[in-house]
């Protein structure tokens, strides 16, 4: 069976333990990411932000995606490079058309989102409380979908649906867990969001 | 990392006769980058700008023949975006009351200042440092400095263009850089002040430019004084005087270039798009922690620079 929604909700990042502003972070994106904003993110083999794989669990989540998949041609296309370098390229995520006897001149749309080349993310530290909808990925009956006052305290993976969203997945426990549910802010009920934290075992970059 | 007296226990008592400190002792002195640089605020994310090129040439129309219609070319667009730029200092309450000097903690504004002067001196100049690079384009998507920028009128443009053959080196482009760069020399600077004369718009038509400023980092001031100071011919025993000097180049020698042996001419700011985009000027700010009574101060500002057009100025890296 399949997870009770079809299509789930942003992770976001909702209180901090030290009652103060989250630490957010930003790396140069792989190419090629198209992945939505509130997802886990992970850091490539070669130290590009790509959207986590779901299956690498021991030290695999680098944070929570607070821009969108820049689907950049080359790895970060356009980050600044520090300790002077503004932003490079086309400062756009898109461009149209062509330029008359300018191969390399582009078109930018009016308004179209700045592309710099990096993935804003927030980190996963234990500090961070986040949220997100729970589900079941193997749920057959609506107790499969609904967190209860038990679940406080459980480990469970995520799981990414067909339309790009993460959802707490019960149906991922043990080995496969990731999250640790630490609050039901809403209540008790089918699909309900879920405040939990990263577990130690799998923020990649502490 | 909060400043604490532990690691200034030099301060803690009176009797040191001078305390020689960075920001007391070696002031930046003026800034360079308004000299050469527009300065434009700016109230968005980014901005974005366009280029457009006229029309070309009138046509011969024969008796009674009908009129040429032709159309103006829309052409590339380019954006530039501000970065934030931020630093702070902690200084714990104590380390703030005991220092006899009162340097570490109240100086806090005034170093901080002194960074935000410096880096942003350094995002400006870095349009120079990195224009023969694709860190730095403009609008045709080349290098600012590059020695082929393609012209929207493409071919057309430089065969109407009088003289762009002797200058270009492919048809539908023109130079703001050589070939093969040149050292600092009375060649290379008759060759860029030809670059200039030549110039031509994106459809070909001369701009009539004349470079103002000659940029050198401080490696070539001799070489300056030498070649735009001497009456005569430079390096010639001819009795010939020296045709730079009408063209009456000002040297502003700057410390920002990293490339000691790179050099640059630039026109006057109405004729060359050198800015500087200021969001949010550097500000400082202050406040104490609560629990640990330590004084914060930070200084910030959004700033980028960049030069979205070729025609204006000119550039080479030297040997």
């Amino acid at each position: 069976m399949p997870a009770n929604l079809t299509t789930h909700l942003p992770i976001l990042q909702v209180q901090n333990k030290a009652n103060t502003t989250p630490y957010t972070s930003s790396q140069p994106e792989a190419a090629g990411q198209t992945f939505l904003t509130g997802v886990p993110v992970q850091l490539n083999g070669s130290g590009y932000v790509q959207q986590w794989d779901g299956t690498t669990v021991s030290a695999g989540i680098l944070g929570v995606a607070e821009s969108f998949g820049l689907n950049l041609a080359a790895v970060g296309t356009g980050a600044p490079v520090p300790p002077f370098g503004g932003v490079t390229g086309t400062i756009a995520i898109q461009t149209y058309g062509s330029v008359v006897n300018q191969p390399l001149g582009v078109n930018i749309a009016i308004g179209t989102p700045v592309s710099d080349g990096r993935t804003l993310y927030m980190e996963p530290n234990q500090d961070n409380i986040f949220q997100a909808l729970f589900d079941n990925a193997t749920g057959s009956v609506s107790a499969d979908y609904t967190p209860v006052q038990a679940s406080i305290g459980l480990t469970y993976g995520l799981t990414k649906d067909a339309n790009g969203y993460w959802y707490v997945d019960k149906s991922k426990t043990g080995g496969s867990a990731v999250v640790q549910i630490i609050a039901l802010p809403l209540g008790s009920y089918v699909n309900a969001p879920v405040n939990f934290v990263f577990l130690t075992a799998a923020i990649q970059v502490a | 990392m909060p400043q604490v007296r532990a690691k200034f226990p030099q301060l803690m008592q009176p009797g040191l006769r001078k305390i020689y400190f960075d920001s007391l002792d070696s002031q930046l002195k003026a800034s360079d980058y308004p000299k050469v640089f527009h300065e434009v605020d700016s109230d968005s994310e980014y901005e974005q700008e366009l280029e457009m090129a006229g029309v070309s040439i009138l046509q011969e129309k024969p008796e009674n023949a009908s009129t040429a219609y032709t159309e103006m070319k829309q052409g590339a667009s380019k954006r530039v975006e501000p970065l934030t730029y931020s630093l702070g200092i902690r200084t714990s309450k104590e380390l703030y009351d005991d220092d006899k000097y009162g340097l570490v903690g109240k100086k806090g504004p005034t170093m901080l200042a002194r960074s935000a002067a410096f880096t942003k001196e350094m995002i400006a100049w870095n349009v120079f440092n990195q224009g023969f690079t694709s860190a730095v384009t403009t609008f045709d998507g080349n290098p600012l400095f590059y020695n082929q920028h393609a012209l929207l009128g493409g071919a057309y443009a430089t065969q109407i263009a009088p003289g762009a053959a002797g200058v270009i080196s492919a048809p539908g482009t023109y130079p703001n850089r050589p070939p093969v760069d040149v050292d600092f020399s009375v060649a290379g600077l008759q060759l860029a002040t030809n670059h200039a004369s030549r110039m031509i718009d994106n459809m070909g038509f001369p701009i009539r430019l004349r470079w103002v400023n000659l940029i050198t980092p401080p490696e070539l001031r001799f070489l300056v004084r030498e070649i735009l100071g001497s009456s005569g011919k430079p390096y010639t025993a001819d009795n010939t005087i020296n045709s730079l000097l009408p063209e009456d180049y000002k040297n502003i020698e700057v410390p920002w270039l990293n490339n000691p042996s790179a050099w640059f001419l630039v026109a006057e700011k109405q004729d060359h798009a050198l800015e500087v985009i200021n969001r949010e000027a550097p500000s400082t700010d202050f406040d104490d922690d609560f629990d640990t009574d330590a004084i914060k101060q930070k200084t910030r500002m959004r700033v980028a620079a960049w030069c979205p057009r070729w025609q204006g100025v000119w550039g080479t890296q030297g040997p």
